[in-house]
């Protein structure tokens, strides 16, 4: 599961592949990894389906350009989306055209399977999640992040922030919080509001829909 | 040794330049050679807090248009050894200085200086990424209330996708025995939200304002309790174990093992 923290590196997802671009890794050495990487396995990454991930690192207009000129044009792969942790980020490459968050699985006429998206670290304010799949969260989500579920959403640690389930209306997602505290919930059309005088405040929930309602409970194991 | 500090809030207002003058004289009346760079480009005042703002002649914007050389610009303080000022532009919008030309002139500095010390526009936008962009370490500045911590944590996660490392918390402003108010946390509930080593606490001082209204940095000469803050956490910054003791005096004990705790200390 441990990545290495400092460099590019390249995994095979199926039939697509996943070029990881490490969050330790400086500004400057990213440049040279990708111009690496784009030599090295310029023969598997030709014509590939290829999914770029930045974990937490914001991508800015020059970081694109880098890309692009560096590795996506001279190997000629195919790229499916990009992948970072940054809100803003996220908005610029949508705005750019590009397609972000993980790509839905094409093979089969099947219904949208996505696996479920894992998460082992906390979300500042300002970063998001977005997943058409169930979302787990190792860690914290603080006040301003944001996660949104095509389907369930746990969050291990302490939850501040917003977070919507089942976003294209699915009212029987559900949102499972070890540390609840935040103040709004939305699962599928409906948005509950919470209140911190309630005895599961900060405590184990599960938060369901009953009805018109969104339904608070505590759980202890 | 040299190092580049960049000092940096979520929010405005919230004790950023205050914070680089006194942990810049600080370091230079412990003997460090310092600078300190009012990035904070278009808002000159790191000048006025240090009181030497008429030496001023060039600014870093000149240095970097190459109207004159980095070291016209630097204005050396007269009351300690090893004090400079960097200082602002007043008329420049804030992405006059790129972030390759911010990041040559810290590694320009860092030949002559042990610490340079960076003040940044506060917030997320260019001028903080500009600023940023030389630095190695970070030192965010936060007040206890919770739009502040919250846009801290904006910034520190930006600043962790930079790459800077040790990401270190000052709280300011805390204010000692204080009724709860409802936005107001206490120190461990701004180090669970945050979640990075604190390296000091700063208490809620009068002195800060006569001080700036003087243009004479508390740790120039005085014995303040925020004097004394500052003073410890210029010394943790070159590595020295220093007892938060500052916090004793205004916390109950059980606050007191939550920090230790939270830095890795024994009971
Ligand atoms: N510990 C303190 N006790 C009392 N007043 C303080 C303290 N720290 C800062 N202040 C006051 O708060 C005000 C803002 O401080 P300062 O200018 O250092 O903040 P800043 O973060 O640099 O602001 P900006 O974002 O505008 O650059 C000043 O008037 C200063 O004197
Ligand atoms: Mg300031």
């Amino acid at each position: 599961m441990p990545l290495p923290e400092d460099e590019i590196i390249l995994k095979s997802n199926g039939s697509d592949l996943r070029l990881v671009v490490a969050e330790g890794l400086s500004r400057q050495r990213v440049d040279d990894e990708l111009v690496r990487v784009a030599e090295e396995a310029e023969n598997v990454l030709k014509g590939s389906r290829v999914v770029l991930d930045f974990q937490g690192r914001v991508v800015d207009e020059a970081l694109l350009q880098s890309v692009l000129n560096r590795l996506v044009w001279p190997t000629g792969m195919r790229l499916l989306s990009w992948i970072t942790l940054d809100g803003a980020s996220q908005n610029f490459l949508r705005r750019s055209g590009f397609t972000v968050g993980e790509p839905p699985t094409e093979r089969g006429n099947r219904p949208k399977a996505c696996r479920p998206f894992l998460l082992f670290r906390s979300l500042r304010s300002g970063q998001r999640v977005e997943h058409e799949g169930d979302v787990v969260i190792v860690g914290h989500v603080n006040d301003g992040a944001e996660v949104f579920a095509l389907g369930h959403v746990f969050v291990w640690g302490r939850l501040q922030g917003l977070v919507h389930a089942g976003y294209e209306g699915d009212d029987g997602a559900r949102v499972v919080v070890a540390h609840m505290e935040a103040l709004q919930v939305r699962i599928g059309r409906r948005v509950g509001y919470m209140d911190r005088g309630a005895a599961w405040w900060g405590h184990p929930v599960v938060i369901s829909v009953d009805g018109e309602s969104v339904l608070v409970d505590a759980f202890s194991l | 040794m040299e190092r580049v500090i960049v000092l940096t809030s979520g929010k405005g207002g919230v004790g950023k330049t205050t914070t680089t003058a006194n942990l810049a004289m600080a370091l230079a009346r412990a003997g460090h050679k310092v600078v300190a760079i009012d990035a904070d480009i278009g808002l000159r005042n790191l000048d006025v807090v240090l009181g030497l703002e008429n030496r001023i002649v060039y600014s870093l914007v000149d240095v970097v248009d190459g109207a004159c050389r980095l070291k016209q610009a630097l204005v050396k303080d007269k009351r300690v050894e090893n004090l400079f000022l960097l200082p602002a532009a007043q008329t420049r919008t804030k992405d006059a200085v790129r972030p390759d030309q911010m990041k040559a002139l810290c590694d320009e500095l860092r030949a002559d200086f042990d610490f340079v010390l960076v003040d940044s526009p506060a917030g997320i936008e260019g001028g903080f990424q500009n600023a940023a962009s030389g630095a190695d370490e970070a030192l965010v500045v936060t007040t206890p209330d919770m739009s502040a911590v919250r846009d801290a944590d904006r910034i520190i996660g930006m600043l962790e996708s930079l790459d800077k490392h040790p990401i270190r918390l000052i709280v300011n402003r805390l204010r000692p025995n204080m009724v709860r108010e409802g936005n107001m946390l206490d120190v461990s509930d701004v180090l669970d939200i945050l979640a990075i080593d604190l390296i000091g606490v700063v208490p809620e001082d009068d002195n800060v304002v006569t001080s700036t209204n003087k243009g004479e940095p508390l740790t120039l000469n005085s014995i303040s309790p925020a004097a004394r803050a500052f003073d410890n956490i210029s010394r943790r910054l070159v590595g020295e174990e220093v007892p938060f003791l500052e916090v004793d005096d205004m916390t109950s004990g059980g606050f007191m093992a939550r920090i230790r705790r939270a830095l890795g200390l024994k009971g």
